[in-house]
């Protein structure tokens, strides 16, 4: 895992690379379909009067989102705002605790690079250990599902419910 | 999130104050010991045992806690806990201090409003919830959370407060719900009515947990530690219905879900549910929804 810093636990920087356009990349992070196809149980975005965007519709900076646990359609595991969106190649949102993930897509070498901050997280050793290592934890999952997905299709998610305690739930 | 092993004490800072939990900390261990930690104020939480039976002092009374059994701790109330056995597994779950604001802020003004006003002036007050709930799914749900702990599954950290917020939203409810009827009760001083609100109550669960059983009026009242009559009447008061009716209730509504689920003769059922008479069985079930139960399972 790359460090912006030398022991700042305030944040990390996650990077992959995918063999995908960008404009693919940032709808798979800003339209329900596209989220749906990669993270968690999915994701339903609604505008500032609380209208509910058509599932290929972009976010835009302000809707709010709802995501859901992977398997367990209507359960809701976190919700959160949408802090940026330019509608080409830069996202933000709030994540746990409220920490903004950035999210910026870029080529590098004929491939599209995925670069994922999260950051502004405390750095008490509590929330070191529940969210700098159980996100990027996370975030190292799905950004490998979203790899997976945007370049095969296959998608990495455990959808035997029976089966707990792994990466991929 | 945190999950910890049993601690020898409680008392982090002093033994005055109850502990300010900056995140829920669940306290479990598999003992093969018997554990005893000393009086100390409690923070908000609920104590089970996934193993045994444990005992919690709470204010000074015992209280025996088995499987299904869950009891709800308010903060600063006096807490001990003891076990004797060499084979228990304590778990105790107390919530993040912020957590009341937290969800009674959003319950209140977030988007969907779900608690009305009048319990604005009984803030975070869960004496109506602080007794033992006989409760399979939320021991349950208590128990998983352990797994949670050291689980390497993506995200484990937010499914689980996910699942401790949602459960304390509905806790929330139910005290909102339960304050309410305790207001049913015509009694002057609100000590009067708390008391009187949790027999009644703890009766209503022993009623749910064993109305299969041949209950007399005194068997329940004597859950409530009340005199028959005395007991009719505040059971009457606090849930607009008497202890008869509720108790029917309770029998329609598992031949309900006979129905739904089995394919047992209607017959089978009636004597199952402990009627005599399946004449009887239809019209009350008729009268509770709206068909008689051989029409409901044709419509199902």
């Amino acid at each position: 895992m790359a460090q912006l810093t030398n022991n700042d636990f305030s944040q990390f920087k996650l990077r992959v690379n995918i063999k995908t356009s960008i404009e693919n990349a940032y709808r798979a992070w800003t339209t329900s379909s596209g989220v749906a196809a990669w993270f968690l149980g999915g994701m339903v975005f609604t505008d500032a009067n609380g209208v509910e965007r058509p599932v290929d519709s972009p976010a835009e900076p302000n809707d709010e989102y709802t995501c859901y646990f992977t398997n367990k359609p209507g359960v809701v595991i976190i919700k959160g705002k949408v802090l940026k969106a330019n509608g080409k190649d830069t996202y933000s949102f709030s994540f746990s605790k409220g920490c903004p993930v950035s999210v910026t897509i870029y080529s590098e070498h004929n491939e599209t690079i995925v670069e994922l901050i999260e950051s502004n997280l405390p750095t008490d050793e509590e929330t070191i250990r529940k969210h700098y290592v159980g996100d990027s934890k996370g975030w190292i999952f799905y950004l490998t599902n979203l790899k997976s997905v945007l370049e095969g299709g296959l998608d990495l998610r455990n959808r035997n419910d029976d089966i707990k305690n792994v990466i991929t739930h | 999130m945190l999950v910890r092993p049993l601690p020898a004490s409680f008392n982090f800072d002093n033994g005055i104050l109850p502990p300010v939990y900056g995140d829920h900390f669940l306290f479990a261990e598999h003992l093969s010991r018997p554990y005893q930690c000393p009086e100390h104020p409690s923070g908000l939480g609920l104590l089970i045992t996934g193993k045994g039976k444990c005992n919690y002092y709470v204010n000074g009374a015992k209280n025996l806690i088995d499987q299904n059994k869950v009891f709800f701790v308010n903060r600063g109330s006096n807490l001990a806990v003891r076990t004797t056995e060499n084979d228990s597994a304590p778990a105790l779950l107390f919530f993040n201090s912020g957590l009341p604001d937290l969800v009674q802020h959003s319950l209140n003004y977030g988007d969907e409003v779900l608690l009305e006003k009048p319990f604005d002036n009984l803030p975070y007050d869960f004496s109506y919830l602080e007794r033992i709930h006989t409760d399979g799914n939320l021991h349950e749900t208590i128990l998983s959370l352990i797994d949670f702990g050291a689980s390497c599954s993506s995200f484990a950290s937010l499914r689980a407060d996910m699942i401790i917020r949602s459960l304390f939203e509905d806790l929330l409810l139910k005290n909102q719900e339960a304050y309410k009827s305790s207001q049913n009760i015509q009694a002057v001083k609100a000590s009067t009515r708390l008391e009187i609100f949790k027999r009644v109550a703890s009766a209503k669960d022993w009623m749910e947990e064993n109305w299969q059983k041949d209950l007399s009026l005194e068997d329940i009242a004597s859950i409530a530690n009340m005199n028959s009559q005395h007991f009719l009447r505040m059971f009457k008061q606090v849930y607009l219905i008497t202890p008869h009716q509720y108790l029917i209730d309770l029998k329609l509504k598992k031949a309900k879900t006979l129905l739904e689920t089995t394919v047992m003769p209607i017959n089978d059922i009636c004597r199952a549910i402990g009627f005599e008479s399946v004449f009887s069985f239809s019209v009350l079930f008729k009268n509770r929804f709206g068909m008689a139960p051989s029409y409901f399972r044709k419509a199902e």
